[in-house]
């Protein structure tokens, strides 16, 4: 019995299968990069107080959440009274980035629902933001005494995330022997400054030309499908300076790309690297065309004498009389 | 009131469809004639309702009435009336009925120009798609209800999305949907037949036609969309190799398959099954991709708005068309004579090869679509499979069909010799490899050489094929005599000069775009400019107007090259207050071998406006190339030996061997 009638029956399943498990998925959300990783490095203004600069220093010592907002961040105030709360019973430090704000927007604001935070970092460009693998407001970092990040929260803090979640990653850090800091499996990634002295860029048609080339292979991750190169989203311009920046510092083009790639994960790149979980999507191209070029082959072989053995007799005489009509009309 | 009156249509037509197949099956399984008459005359009733419900949805859109919650929601008073009338379908509840009136009508065209066919095999058919519009039926009035009222009546609508606020894009839809749908038509022949146990040549010539209807209007369905987006979203792309395009494409890949099986399946009764399992293929991508934008499974800038419920009522819908379909073939397709052996030199041969390489080609474009999901269920990981993915893989195999294109329609059917051939390839080589070296030395690419290479190649292929079709050199060769075997040659024959020629005008407007566009962006202050490949676009001047429902900032941009003026550009950027929303409309010199398109940005006079400028060479060819294609599938439908006439047929006539 030929089974192959079966194979396209059962491609579909399998395609059902995937498209069912999609349905539960939601496409827009991100892995986290970020956790077990150290805190990034940062040197940045308070929002409050603009003449200090803070830096990861600055958060270390203590359990901190690390609270990205913004005044323009409509589910921000949904957890703001959860964060206020936390701030009057004093559970833990609150420290927070201001996003893509303007300082007087930020302060009119945290005047106007209350100010949980012990320290501000203003972040107006996003610089801590993509150092942070941030994609929106609200998103919280727990970091650990060690400077570690613990665990991101994507969304706003509910009381019951802060119950389910939160709290008990809190409680498992406060349970581990202290002083005992794991050595760190990432090295520190130096600050974007840092790096400026390397072999820098001047010629500015070079920097043009490849901060264009870059970007378009570097994917918006607020968008949908669009290049960095193409959006205009704020965090894709902001990107765009971070990739320009990185070409002025003398990375070349992949050392850019996988800078971003560290912080976003495969996601932002536009060309899906080869490796395992893509080895299916890479090959299956060629060894589909080798295949069907076999295929060929193989059934094209001039094979007259069997197509003949094919036809019964009674066939035969059907086309000899068939033939013997239109010879004679 | 009328509301309400659509309503009850739509409950009706979900009604008579049901009967529709019910009948129209049970009448072919007795050979019940009242039975299957009653199926007919339920496909002219599900049109004439689906029609005017569509009808009551329009009006209501156009009255403005906003106790319609659809109206409310998607459309405003101070629209232009074009736009309230094709806000009608610019919606998902409205797009959907306007696929299920087309659904319908295409059901109503089979009764009417079926006259012809085996009255089981039509029956079936017909029943198979109603069955189809029942459960799409059911999907809109049970998670997407166009008419549900609103209280209290608002003053007036939310409106419709800027961006769809334009020409193109209020024709786009329905030219898409007659395509997507259009492939039902083949799909209920293929169920219909694999019900019957039984495919004939006759079955080939039936649906082919169809095909070709539902494949040319698919074209200019992508067409419009590619234009409207280069012009609309001011990118100053064509194709994004988008989740939302690839679906529309991969019917268009697997449709194109169809087509060229069809033939085999027409002239020589081979391949049947395989035109089967094309056939449903065909449609059920049309199925996927209506399952990928309206269900939120994939993010991409073109999907409607998401609601998991309908997923999953689509994904249903989904397992039965398809599912049921490939079941059945499963089933069955064990009792239909297949006939696939074919010589190593034929035309079957090379039609074979297309099929291979359009499938592949399909299969590469489905899986670089979905990958993301996939992996995503397997192991959670996000990665995204952009367009360098599709670039890659994609373009190479659709350049070895382009070399496979120039040889086949050369060979004859049954079998042919190399020896015979030989020449025009020959000829065709010189002019593909002397094209191709010329670009290399002046245009300094390789891959365009290639690229232009292959055009050339094809076209030479397609004058030789056709001249070889009029016989000249062969026979009598003056103007009276070779206009009297144009005029004799069969549809097809017209139909795959316009098509393949199309294919070889679209290639080089595709390469010319990948190799020699150029764009430049930046900020300028007026009077200063900023120039690329040898123009210059100088910015004159910046003015404020008021449109009928958006304010506007426009940019008066002067185009000059070595000195002298080429044309002035009045890029736009829109406002509309109602939806709180932006437009960029770019503004283009267009040229028959480029394009000047500038778009204008944000900005004030102190710190200038961010200005984009593209040069775009051919880019219009890549539309008018994809364009000849469609007008290639319309010549071919009225081929004389495609069973798609009202009268009976006398005896079936004997298909002229080419």
């Amino acid at each position: 019995m030929n089974m192959s009638r079966f194979i396209p029956a059962g491609a579909f399943v399998v395609l059902v299968v995937f498209l069912g498990i999609g349905l539960t998925r939601d496409p827009s959300v991100l892995p986290t990069e970020m956790v077990d990783r150290e805190l990034p490095n940062f040197d940045l203004p308070e929002l409050r107080d603009p003449g200090a600069q803070l830096t990861r220093a600055d958060l270390i010592g203590e359990v901190t959440l690390l609270n990205v907002f913004g005044s323009w961040c409509v589910a921000c105030l949904q957890e703001h009274p959860t964060l206020m709360q936390l701030a009057r019973d004093d559970t833990v430090r609150i420290a927070g980035v201001n996003w893509r704000d303007e300082q007087s927007d930020a302060l009119d604001w945290l005047q106007e629902h209350g100010d949980p935070y012990e320290t501000i970092i203003f972040d107006s460009n996003s610089d801590l933001a993509i150092e942070l693998g941030v994609t929106g407001a609200p998103e919280t970092f727990v970091v650990d005494a060690t400077g570690r990040i613990r665990y991101k929260q994507i969304g706003p803090i509910t009381s019951d995330v802060w119950r389910g979640t939160i709290r008990p990653v809190l409680d498992a850090i406060a349970a581990e022997a202290p002083l005992i800091s794991e050595p760190a499996d990432t090295a520190l990634e130096p600050l974007v400054d840092a790096t400026l002295t390397a072999s820098e860029v001047t010629d500015p048609d070079v920097i043009a030309a490849r901060t264009e080339a870059v970007s378009k292979t570097l994917r918006c991750v607020v968008c949908q499908n669009q290049s960095i190169y193409d959006s205009n989203a704020p965090l894709a311009l902001d990107m765009k300076r971070l990739v320009r920046k990185r070409v002025m510092a003398g990375d070349d083009d992949d050392q850019v790309r996988s800078y971003l790639q560290y912080r976003y994960g495969d996601f932002v790149l536009m060309s899906p690297p080869l490796q395992l979980n893509t080895l299916l999507l890479w090959l299956s191209p060629f060894v589909l065309v080798l295949g069907g070029g076999l295929w060929f082959l193989l059934r094209s072989r001039p094979d007259k004498k069997q197509v003949e053995d094919a036809l019964s007799e009674e066939d035969l005489s059907r086309i000899r009389a068939a033939l013997a009509e239109t010879d004679s009309a | 009131m009328l509301a309400e009156i659509g309503q009850i249509m739509l409950v009706l037509a979900l009604l008579i469809s049901v009967l529709q197949g019910w009948m129209g099956l049970q009448g072919a399984h007795q050979n019940d004639r009242r039975a299957m008459l009653f199926a007919d005359r339920a496909a002219m009733a599900q049109a004439a309702l689906c029609v005017l419900a569509f009808g009551l949805l329009a009006q209501a859109f156009m009255t403005s009435d906003f106790s319609v919650n659809l109206v409310h929601n998607n459309s405003h008073t101070s629209k232009p009336m074009i736009y309230k009338f094709s806000g009608t379908w610019g919606n998902h509840e409205g797009s959907m009925l306007l696929w299920i009136m087309i659904m319908a009508l295409f059901g109503a065209a089979m009764v009417w120009f079926g006259k012809t066919l085996p009255s089981g095999l039509r029956a079936r058919a017909i029943a198979i798609q109603g069955l189809t519009g029942t459960g799409f039926l059911a999907f809109l009035i049970f998670t997407s209800n166009p008419f549900d009222r609103r209280w209290p009546v608002p003053d007036n609508g939310v409106g419709l999305n800027p961006l769809l606020q334009d020409p193109g894009l209020a024709i786009h839809p329905p030219f898409l949907y007659l395509g997507y749908v259009g492939f039902s038509v083949a799909f209920s022949f293929a169920v219909a037949a694999l019900i019957e146990g039984r495919v004939d040549a006759m079955w080939a010539r039936w649906v082919r036609p169809w095909v070709l209807l539902a494949w040319s209007f698919l074209t200019i369905g992508i067409v419009l969309g590619s234009v409207w987006a280069y012009y609309e979203l001011g990118w100053g792309g064509w194709w994004f190799w988008d989740p939302v395009e690839n679906v529309s494409f991969m019917p268009w890949l697997a449709g194109t398959a169809l087509l060229h099986s069809t033939l085999v399946a027409q002239a020589r009764g081979g391949f049947i099954r395989w035109t089967l399992l094309l056939a449903i293929t065909t449609f059920s991508l049309s199925l996927v991709g209506t399952f990928i934008v309206r269900s939120g499974v994939l993010t991409s800038v073109h999907a409607f708005a998401v609601d998991p419920d309908r997923g999953v009522f689509l994904l249903g819908l989904l397992i039965l068309a398809t599912g049921g379909a490939l079941a059945l073939y499963a089933a069955r397709s064990g009792k239909i004579a297949h006939g696939a052996s074919f010589e190593f030199e034929s035309r079957e041969a090379g039609l074979v090869l297309n099929n291979i390489l359009l499938v592949i080609a399909t299969a590469t474009v489905f899986l670089g679509t979905f990958y993301p999901l996939i992996i995503d269920a397997m192991t959670g990981d996000k990665i995204t499979v952009g367009p360098p993915y599709f670039e890659r893989t994609f373009a190479p195999i659709m350049s070895v069909l382009i070399i496979f294109m120039g040889i086949a329609p050369l060979m004859k059917w049954r079998q042919d010799s190399w020896q015979r051939v030989r020449r025009p390839i020959v000829v065709m080589a010189a002019a593909g490899g002397l094209t191709a070296l010329a670009t290399a030395v002046f245009g300094k690419t390789v891959f365009g050489a290639l690229g232009v290479g292959l055009a050339a190649w094809l076209i030479v292929a397609c004058l030789i094929s056709y001249g070889r079709k009029l016989r000249i050199g062969e026979a009598k060769s003056d103007a009276s005599s070779l206009y009297k075997r144009w005029s004799a040659l069969p549809g097809t024959t017209h139909g795959f000069a316009w098509a393949h020629l199309g294919l070889a005008v679209c290639t080089i407007g595709i390469v010319s775009m990948a190799v020699w566009a150029e764009e430049d962006v930046d900020r300028l202050k007026l009077g200063q400019s900023i120039s690329v490949s040898g123009y210059e676009f100088r910015l004159e001047n910046v003015t404020q107007a008021q449109g009928p429902n958006f304010v506007s900032e426009t940019g008066t941009i002067v185009i000059e090259r070595g000195g002298r003026q080429i044309g002035v550009l009045n890029p736009e950027q829109r406002q509309y207050p109602v939806e709180r929303n932006n437009t960029t409309e770019g503004a283009m010199e267009i040229g028959a071998t480029r394009i000047l398109y500038a778009a204008k940005g944000d900005g004030n006079p102190q710190d200038g406006w961010v200005i984009s400028v593209y040069y775009h060479p051919m880019v219009i060819w890549i539309w008018i190339g994809a364009l000849m294609m469609a007008m290639g599938g319309f010549v071919s439908v009225a081929d004389r030996r495609h069973a798609l006439s009202r009268r009976k047929a006398r005896t079936p006539q004997a298909v002229p061997a080419e």
